[in-house]
């Protein structure tokens, strides 16, 4: 047991080590506060963690920066569930699957699907800023955070917006804090915009073997009247497999099924819970991709071109949310390389993808690598703002990244 | 100001860009919040980002502070000037400078007005979902600002919802281009955070926005009530059974008569104590399947009868209705304070109550318009501004309704934002360390708080520094 551990177990907040680093597990707030302010009065370096299912992607510097980790898992109530207006708040270690059980008995939806609810948890979701494939209909998990209570890295506890559907009231600071990887503070309770849970769902499958097939069909869906819940498209051991999920209730929704399947003629059509689980597997395939991970960014007008080239380049998989113009990229032999070659593979991928108007990110990399893909600071203002922001919330940077959102130099 | 500094502001902008005249002037001294005024140093008016940040560069260096500026149809004070400070208006900013069917945005200059950005992509079968009432008059970079609402944000949401990017001018001059339309942000979320600042981060000069395709079918319904209790409760009920109309609105008897004793007459039913204005939109089996759903709750709740809107002229009349209800109450009294707080759904009928009863008690004139399905509520009072006694009246009758509903879980301001008119109830929803927090993340975007300066935050004992004026040594409340 380290001494950091010993000296928070004297104030009654338990630990344990995790691959040879101390973790504190608080269970309530004043206990975040107590390890927070011991931190800032030591100079120690905390990692902010769930359940630590994003960390190589969100944080990869976990294993070799952090003085300590410290995990909201064990701030698990549910604090509000208000069926009737279709809110929820609960504290940031609560996992997705625990949340998303209990609002389907309110006949409510949570959003973002994400990827392995049972080990996600609503903080580091957030602090992730991650969607699932339901954002094409829903929208990104940044629009339904309606407020959020936090705790600053020198232990000060702070809330902004609140538990309603439409409020202004100052600034919208749980914006700022999603998808902010634990940079700027800790997250420890949120309120979330539910959606009504539809009476049917029909899932849709089309494999072809020609890229410029499929991706005709793509736009021919685009033009429909219909809103897919999810609109996915993998590459699959040499073809191409196009998924469309649809939910609604009644006429409306098989007038969408058959618009779909006009479009689509697909080879597999799923009802009800084959649907569903259907959903699920979309949802988890990029948690199922393992090591070696891109993720691409642009207009969907220009995914075409990107997958185009991409497919040209050969030996990568890939998931895209087709109406998005998000791309989830593997590079397989990528897995098991040092960071040098990591880094060298990914810039060169980067300069084929920028000139098409792309953005790639680094995803389940090497730390070292993953430091080096992040984009210089050079006088950027946007840049500027952000570190400035963090200088501010986090003046020691106790919580800051060497990955994110930028390198100074 | 120092007729130099007015010469290189000139210089920059040129002879139109700039007002000086004290009557020129006049038009500026407030926003749609007349009972705070005052009178700007000067009004600039720059064509572009890069003229904006030419004139930021040399108030920065100056030290002048200064007030963004769209149409000033703002409600709580967000554009009224400050002492010794100057107004940035986008009155000149008018372009759209792209349209992107294929992806469905649009990159328009700052000063474009609402319902203008509709009407640019409406023959390509889109539409620019977030509708204030003002939306005739308001701009984008206004509904930036103050992140504004609409009746059809029950379905889209605000507008944060619909922002994709900007370009920012910040306090120094430095220019941000956030306007890559991207799914995610590169980095932290500084559109997200700037959407809604009430203009105290910066000058959105460019504005990418999402458009959203127009629904195949419209069905605009109006259903009567004898009371406007039931009325309210029938709404909670609809929310509760997860019906999803795109706009649920609320008029009292007191709004229906003033809307229809003026040129917005809709065809209300002058009798009635309440009425319901829906919106369902979607595919025609979708809009019949919810309209087939809502009509056995609101008959639950006493329907008298419903009216569908048979085309689309009758639906416009019924929305310009609505949305000329504001300018309408001038019929009850020269002046009107618009209220605007949030409270959850679930308790309409309890704040719709208490505000009525509040309003009465001082023998005060009260009308409701509201955005009954989002839960944010119009109480409005009609006054007039010459008799000081029913003045501090509407505003003692302003604070109580804010207060009971922060007691009912709710906050201050759904749409209008807080500016002048609720910073002194801030620190009644938030917290010391909550306002701090705040604070600390507009300093260190806003050093010497120029921007917007004295709005939102509530004045507390050494706490705010306000700016270190042009020719003067600075001072502290």
């Amino acid at each position: 047991m380290s001494a950091l551990l010993e000296a928070l177990a004297r104030e009654g907040i338990e630990g344990e080590l995790l691959g040879g680093q101390p973790l504190a597990l608080p269970t309530n707030e004043e206990q975040v506060q107590a390890v927070l302010r011991r931190a800032h009065t030591d100079g120690i370096r905390v990692l902010p963690m769930g359940l630590g299912s994003k960390l190589e992607w969100c944080r990869p510097e976990y294993s070799s920066n952090a003085d300590l980790l410290l995990s909201t898992r064990r701030l698990d109530t549910i604090v509000d569930y208000v069926p009737g207006d279709g809110t929820l708040t609960a504290q940031a270690g609560c996992t997705m699957a625990q949340l998303e059980e209990r609002v389907r008995a309110g006949g409510h939806r949570l959003t973002p699907a994400v990827p392995l609810p049972n080990v996600s948890t609503l903080g580091g979701v957030l602090a992730a800023g991650q969607s699932g494939p339901d954002r094409q209909k829903r929208g990104p998990v940044r629009h339904h955070v309606l407020g959020m209570r936090v705790a600053l890295s020198d232990g000060t506890l702070a809330r902004s917006g609140g538990r309603l559907v439409k409020n202004v009231t100052g600034f919208d600071l749980h914006r700022l804090y999603t998808g902010s990887r634990g940079t700027l503070c800790i997250l420890l309770e949120a309120s979330l915009r539910l959606f009504p849970r539809a009476d049917e769902h029909t899932h849709l499958v089309r494999e072809e073997a020609e890229l410029d097939r499929v991706l005709a069909r793509c736009r021919s869906l685009r033009s429909l009247e219909c809103e897919p819940l999810a609109w996915t498209l993998e590459n699959h051991s040499g073809s191409w497999r196009l998924h469309v999920a649809l939910e609604g209730r009644g006429r409306a929704h098989e007038e969408d099924v058959r618009d779909v399947e006009r479009v689509l003629a697909p080879q597999e059509v799923l009802r009800g819970p084959d649907a569903d689980a259907a959903f699920d597997s979309l949802r988890d395939l990029e948690a199922s991709m393992g090591w070696g991970q891109a993720r691409v960014l642009t207009r969907p007008s220009r995914l075409g071109a990107v997958l185009r080239k991409l497919d040209e380049e050969g030996g990568l998989q890939w998931t895209a949310q087709m109406g998005l113009g998000e791309l989830c990229l593997r590079l397989p032999d990528l897995e098991e390389s040092p960071a040098e070659q990591q880094v060298e593979r990914l810039n060169g991928l980067r300069e084929i993808l920028t000139p098409l108007g792309a953005r790639l990110e680094p995803r389940r990399v090497q730390a070292q690598a993953h430091a080096e893909l992040a984009p210089a600071l050079e006088a950027q203002p946007a840049l500027d703002w952000m570190h400035r922001l963090q200088d501010e919330l986090d003046p020691q940077g106790q919580l800051r990244s060497p990955s994110f959102p930028g390198r100074r130099t | 100001m120092q007729e130099q500094i007015v010469t290189q502001l000139r210089a920059i902008v040129g002879p139109e860009g700039i007002l000086t005249d004290p009557a020129a002037l006049l038009a500026y001294e407030s926003d749609g919040l007349t009972l705070k005024r005052h009178r700007p140093e000067l009004v600039l008016l720059p064509r572009d980002t890069s003229e904006t940040a030419q004139c930021m560069r040399v108030l920065h260096e100056h030290g002048i502070p200064l007030v963004p500026r769209g149409a000033g149809t703002g409600l709580s004070g967000g554009a009224t000037p400050v002492p010794n400070g100057v107004l940035v208006g986008t009155a000149r900013m008018r372009d759209v400078l792209e349209l992107n069917v294929e992806d469905r945005f649009a990159r328009v200059q700052a000063g474009v007005v609402n319902v203008d950005l509709t009407r640019c992509c409406d023959d390509d079968g889109l539409f620019y979902a977030p509708d204030p009432s003002s939306q005739m008059a308001c701009t984008i970079g206004g509904n930036v600002a103050e992140n504004s609402g609409g009746p059809h944000c029950f379905k889209y949401g605000s507008t944060t919802r619909h922002i994709l990017g900007l370009v920012i001018v910040t306090a120094t001059g430095e220019v941000l281009h956030l306007d890559e339309p991207e799914v995610d942000p590169e980095g932290l979320d500084l559109v997200g955070l700037f959407v809604g600042s009430e203009g105290m981060f910066g000058v959105a000069t460019e504005i990418t926005v999402q458009l959203t395709p127009v629904p195949p079918v419209t069905e605009t319904l109006l259903a009567i009530f004898n009371a406007l209790d039931p009325c309210c409760d029938a709404v909670s009920d609809l929310i509760a059974a997860r019906l999803e109309p795109s706009a649920i609105e609320i008029l009292d008897k007191l709004t229906i008569q003033a809307v229809e004793a003026s040129v917005f007459a809709a065809g209300y039913p002058q009798e009635a104590e309440a009425v319901l204005l829906l919106e369902v939109e979607g595919r025609e089996a979708a809009v019949e399947d919810t309209v087939e759903r809502m009509l056995p709750i609101l008959e639950a709740h006493g329907l008298l009868e419903v009216r569908r809107a048979r085309d689309a002229g009758e639906r416009r009349k019924l929305w310009a209705g609505r949305k000329g209800a504001f300018g309408a109450m001038g019929r009850i009294a020269p002046d009107l304070y618009v209220a605007d707080v949030v409270v959850p759904r679930t308790r309409l009928r309890e704040i719709v109550r208490y505000a009525t009863d509040v309003c009465t008690e001082r023998n005060l004139k009260i009308s409701n318009v509201f955005h009954a399905g989002d839960g944010n509520l119009h109480p409005n009072i009609s006054y007039d501004r010459r008799d000081e006694d029913e003045v501090a009246r509407v505003l003692e009758a302003g604070d109580l309704i804010m207060e009971a509903c922060i007691e009912y879980g709710g906050s201050l301001s759904g749409e209008h934002g807080v500016g002048l008119e609720k910073q002194a109830m801030m620190s009644r929803l938030f917290t010391p360390d909550d306002l701090s927090v705040m604070e600390r993340v507009r300093r260190c975007l806003d050093p010497d708080i120029r921007l917007n300066p004295g709005k939102m935050f509530p004045v507390r004992s050494c706490k705010e520094v306000r700016p270190q004026l042009a020719g003067s040594s600075g001072e502290s409340a």
